[in-house]
């Protein structure tokens, strides 16, 4: 038996007062001479039976009375069930905490989700101290939503929820303790997957009053559209059960935000410059000056560097030359370029970061560099002089003094009949260079090469065979090549011409010519090129032009083809057909094109957090030990083994951590939602131990902190009731919540008690009874 | 306080001299007067002639009636007698009680008291026996006026003590009375409920007139005890200790079902029963006696 006021139990030593009164009683009378004896006696012989017991009922519903009375003020507490039958049915409280990252929001050094935690707390005590039964089930947006990739409902809701129809302890501390350890997650979440799992319990105890509390910050981004959310909530409604929005958010700070960043599609290359894009969001209503970005990379010396878990990085960290970005208006995204260069192949990574404010996880941001030894260039020249190949191949690699990362090498085109595919993957990116025709099987190796992500760009010129191009590789559109071609134009060249005859699209491979304030190609001349067909509709086909020429006819064109690209120059590197080979711009075209097209099969540089991870390895040797390092703001790092999955190929092996509320502990799935780099270790059979980096970033809209206010939910949320309420009154000043207890009962015994106290007190005929006094019988 | 004062309150005194009692059958007395003797004997006005029976005076034969019709009758004559009145009080324990001002036992000699001094002052007889199981004090019949002072003097001396026997003391009033007259009883009845039928029963077989004043306090007729008490008997050495509450309603009805036997008892010996409170003014109570009591004469 608990009470919920245990000092008020000394109450119970009350019980012993109907006693002693009795005693008392017993013992304290007055004397009284008395004449008629006789009748009294009688009267008392005849009675005394009843007479003494009604007097113990009455003593004894005296004592039951004290009982019930201290039970009642110790507020007795029972999980019996046939309580409920009285009126004692059980309370169900389910708190859906949103742990979405825009939680994290500072003010004053209290977090959002703190003030979350805090009243919840405040409800678990209020909910302790209450009366009646009552059960509380906690499930936290974030692990709603991994729960939400698959599962039975059951199985989801069970695994998912931090507590789950747990009836409360007198002494909640030990219970809270477990919650309030938590932290934000790094996810953008919305409360839809919360709702989704609730509802049907909800639902199944449709009979039973419930509270659903919604504990969140409605940030605009999430909640700006609740109408989707009504369905769900008019379905709660319908179970009875009352629903509150706790509000955790304060006012609306600013916030920067680091958006993106990413490599460019550029050369990746030991020893080659690489420059990082940086996006910085300013989402407030106030501009924000000489923001501070630093940078920092990470390099990971393959076969040297060793796992270290008890700094951030196992990879040697080098601080580049912070970035200031003068001013940046409100809600505008600004962009920056930074160059970076890792001397040694490797998976490295690339860190940029902003100062601290109201919101902290927005504002580091990763991405891993992938630097092969060199980019593999192959190409395949129709001239046999191998003209073509010369122009070419000087403007990728001109001289020995600056590496451009290019590996360049020149074969026929019958290499590309007969080698095998996995020598073809070997290569980044093939040039075919005014290349006639192509046995059908060297196609099908040229096609199977670019599905791959392969890249291949087409450099025209006298030897190209127009049949050939439309046959066999446009093919109607399902072919390689980007366009059908229907001849070869000459465009007319005026001597002392200051019209530039080429212009540069908005395309990643000319971008650097195009933001200039001059035409760079003024000296550049177009004799020759292929020509498309009047009717043919660029943008229909997927086509991308990447330069025009006189009569803005396509020059340069680009378009993919599974999961690379192809792109087609529709002019020759020869003199007869232009110059451009000869201008310094066209340094910048080759360049730019095969590191955009060798960007292709590479691993995505980060993705958004809470993604699998996912790390194959090619052509290693590999140990089935590996080990996973997860980010840590601070401290030592978390590490897991898991063990590498064969692939069907003898030459892959891949290491994969899904993330499974049902079959992963706590630790690792919370570890799994963090914002950074991840570092997966594996040893060769050779004993070289071998890195594989991915980066996670958060989602950027999470860090909009505009938010939606209560009237405007409410209008669109109509005709479902919401109570709105603030988490810090709701910790001040507890909660109200549905009660259901004993204390009925106990109210209805003790009026009872009382009833059958008086009855059995005229009874015992201790009422006095309105004399007749004055008249003789 | 003096005697006379305590017993007999002039207001009450003045109030009942007005009245004259009379009692209900003829009475044997010496004085010629206001009462009808139940006695034959030497007087003007015949009444009837009855069977000689052996042992009576022949002087009251009537010779006549043996001359014509050889027979010997003898004549009867009616003659009016003065009353002679007894006063009977019981002065056991039992009378002691009393929570008011006054106790059963100074109420019944008030109303002693004012009953003698009635009879005294019309000229008539009185005696009074004071008695407990036995009798305490006696006086003889009077009818001067002196004799009041004696009887107030007697109730005075002899204080409430012992049990009630009414029985045994009767028979040795019975006795020891010549004559026949008014018995006036006032006592709470209290003690062994046959010994104080039996003694009422015993003065009315000896022919006396008898009157039944039956005094009880309120206490007695309403028990109103409230509060847990220790009841100790007055006649007896029996204590009880109860809630007066829970016995109340039995003790009532055995008070009731014992004064329903009384008056059954007195009805049936042709007795004149009276239940009176102490808190009943003795003057109101007297009047009340005297005005039945003269109804009921000139009825017949």
């Amino acid at each position: 038996m608990q009470f919920l006021f245990q000092p008020l139990t000394y109450g119970f030593l009350l019980v012993a007062v109907p006693i002693l009164v009795h005693l008392i009683n017993m013992l304290r009378h007055r004397k009284q001479s008395w004449a008629a004896m006789e009748f009294l006696l009688e009267s008392y012989r005849k009675h005394r039976r009843w007479v003494l017991l009604k007097q113990w009922l009455l003593l004894a519903a005296r004592i039951l009375i004290m009982l019930v009375l201290v039970m009642m003020l110790a507020r007795w507490i029972s999980n019996a069930q046939w309580l409920g039958i009285f009126g004692g049915r059980t309370t169900h409280h389910y708190v859906l905490l949103d742990d979405s990252y825009s939680m994290a929001e500072q003010d004053q050094n209290v977090t959002a989700y703190q003030r979350g935690l805090q009243a919840f707390a405040a409800l678990v005590r209020s909910i302790s101290d209450q009366p009646g039964q009552h059960q509380l089930t906690l499930l936290r947006f974030s692990r709603a939503a991994l729960a939400a990739r698959g599962g039975s409902d059951n199985v989801r809701m069970d695994a998912a929820a931090d507590l789950i129809s747990q009836t409360v302890p007198r002494d909640p501390s030990r219970l809270l303790d477990r919650v309030t350890a938590s932290q934000p997650s790094s996810l953008q979440l919305s409360a839809e997957p919360s709702l989704d799992l609730v509802v049907p319990l909800v639902e199944q105890h449709a009979g039973e009053p419930a509270e659903v509390y919604i504990v969140s910050d409605f940030r605009r981004n999430e909640w700006g559209q609740p109408e989707t959310l009504r369905n769900k909530l008019t379905q709660l409604k319908n179970a009875s059960a009352q629903i509150q929005f706790i509000d955790c958010a304060q006012g609306n700070p600013g916030n920067l935000s680091l958006a993106l960043i990413e490599p460019q599609q550029e050369v990746l290359a030991a020893g080659v410059p690489l420059m990082v894009r940086l996006q910085v969001r300013n989402q407030s209503s106030q501009v924000a000056r000489n923001v501070v970005v630093r940078v920092k990379t990470i390099q990971y010396a393959q076969g040297q560097t060793v796992p270290v878990g008890e700094q951030s990085y196992s990879g040697q960290v080098s601080d580049l030359p912070p970035l200031v970005i003068e001013q940046i208006g409100p809600n505008e995204s600004v962009s920056r370029q930074v160059q970076v260069v890792f001397g040694i192949p490797g998976e490295h990574a690339v860190e940029a970061s902003l100062p601290d404010d109201s919101l902290e996880p927005d504002n580091r941001r990763w991405c891993v560099v992938r630097i092969q030894p060199s980019l593999r260039v192959l190409q395949i020249d129709g001239d046999v002089n191998q003209s073509n190949a010369f122009f070419l191949s000087t403007a990728l690699n001109p001289d020995g003094r600056s590496s451009t990362g290019m590996s360049i090498e020149a074969r026929d085109a019958n290499y590309l009949r007969d080698v095998r595919q996995e020598e073809l993957r070997s290569w980044d990116v093939i040039a075919m260079l005014d290349v006639p025709r192509l046995d059908k099987q060297a196609i099908d190796n040229l096609e199977s090469f670019v599905r791959a992500g392969g890249g291949v760009v087409f450099f025209s010129g006298p030897n190209n065979n127009l049949v050939e191009l439309n046959n066999q590789f446009y093919r109607g559109g399902e072919g390689l090549f980007p366009i059908p071609v229907e001849g070869a134009v000459e465009l007319p060249i005026v001597d002392g011409q200051q019209e530039p005859q080429v212009w540069a699209e908005d395309h990643f491979i000319l971008a650097p010519l195009r933001s200039l304030s001059t035409s760079p190609f003024p000296l550049v001349q177009v004799r020759q090129l292929l020509q498309i067909p009047s009717d043919f509709e660029l943008e229909q086909a997927g086509v991308e032009v990447v330069a025009r020429a006189t009569g803005k006819r396509p020059l340069v064109v680009d378009k993919s083809f599974g999961s690379g690209h192809v792109v087609a120059v529709l002019t020759g590197l020869q003199p007869a057909w232009s110059n451009w080979a000869q201008d310094p711009t066209f340094v910048v075209l080759a360049l730019r094109t095969v590191g955009y097209l060798g960007s292709f099969r590479r691993e995505v540089a980060s993705e958004i957090v809470a993604t699998p991870i996912n790390t194959t390895v090619f052509g290693q040797n590999i140990l089935p030990d590996a080990e996973i390092f997860f980010p840590s703001a601070s401290g030592p790092r978390m590490r897991v083994q898991q063990k590498t999955e064969p692939q069907t190929d003898q030459q892959l092996a891949s290491v994969k951590l899904s993330i499974d509320v049902t079959r992963q502990s706590p630790e690792v799935i919370d570890a799994l939602m963090r914002a950074g780099v991840f570092e997966t270790w594996l040893m060769t059979t050779d004993g070289k131990t071998l890195v594989r980096n991915l980066a996670r970033n958060v989602a950027a809209a999470e860090g909009d902190l505009a938010r939606v206010t209560s009237q405007e939910m409410e209008e669109k949320l109509r005709p479902v009731e919401i109570r709105f309420r603030s988490a810090q009154s709701m910790s001040a000043a507890g909660w109200a919540t549905q009660t259901t207890s004993p204390s009925v009962l106990l109210m209805a015994l003790l009026a009872g008690l009382l009833l059958c106290e008086q009855a059995l007190g005229y009874a015992a005929s201790f009422h006095p009874p309105p004399l007749v006094t004055g008249g003789t019988r | 306080m003096p005697v006379s004062r305590r017993f007999l309150h002039p207001e009450a005194a003045q109030r009942v001299a007005r009245l004259e009692l009379r009692a209900r059958h003829i009475v044997e007395g010496f004085l010629a007067g206001l009462h009808r003797s139940p006695y034959f004997g030497q007087s003007v006005e015949f009444v009837q002639h009855r069977q000689y029976v052996a042992g009576d005076d022949v002087r009251h034969v009537d010779w006549k009636v043996w001359a014509r019709q050889d027979r010997l009758v003898i004549k009867q004559y009616e003659e009016d007698t003065n009353l002679r009145c007894t006063l009977l009080v019981d002065s056991s324990s039992s009378m002691r009680y009393g929570r008011g001002s006054i106790n059963k036992f100074e109420y019944a000699c008030t109303l002693a008291a004012c009953i003698a001094y009635v009879v005294l002052r019309q000229q008539d007889a009185v005696a009074s026996v004071m008695f407990d199981n036995r009798i305490r004090a006696r006086l003889p019949y009077r009818t001067n006026r002196g004799h009041l002072n004696d009887i107030l003097a007697s109730l005075e001396e002899h204080p409430p003590a012992e049990k009630t026997d009414l029985d045994a003391v009767f028979k040795e009033v019975v006795n020891s009375l010549p004559g026949r007259g008014l018995m006036v009883l006032i006592s709470d009845l209290l003690g062994a409920e046959q010994s104080a039928l039996r003694g009422i029963d015993t003065l009315r077989r000896a022919g006396h007139d008898v009157i039944v004043l039956h005094v009880l306090d309120d206490d007695e007729l309403d028990f109103p005890f409230a509060d847990p008490t220790r009841f100790e008997g007055l006649e007896s050495s029996q204590t009880l200790t109860c809630n007066p509450r829970a016995l109340r309603q039995g003790y009532l009805d055995a008070l009731q079902r014992f004064l329903d036997h009384v008056r059954r008892a007195c009805a049936a010996s042709k007795c004149d029963y009276m239940l009176i409170r102490t808190s009943q003014a003795p003057d109101a109570v007297l009047s009340k006696i005297l005005s039945d009591r003269m109804r009921l004469v000139r009825r017949r």
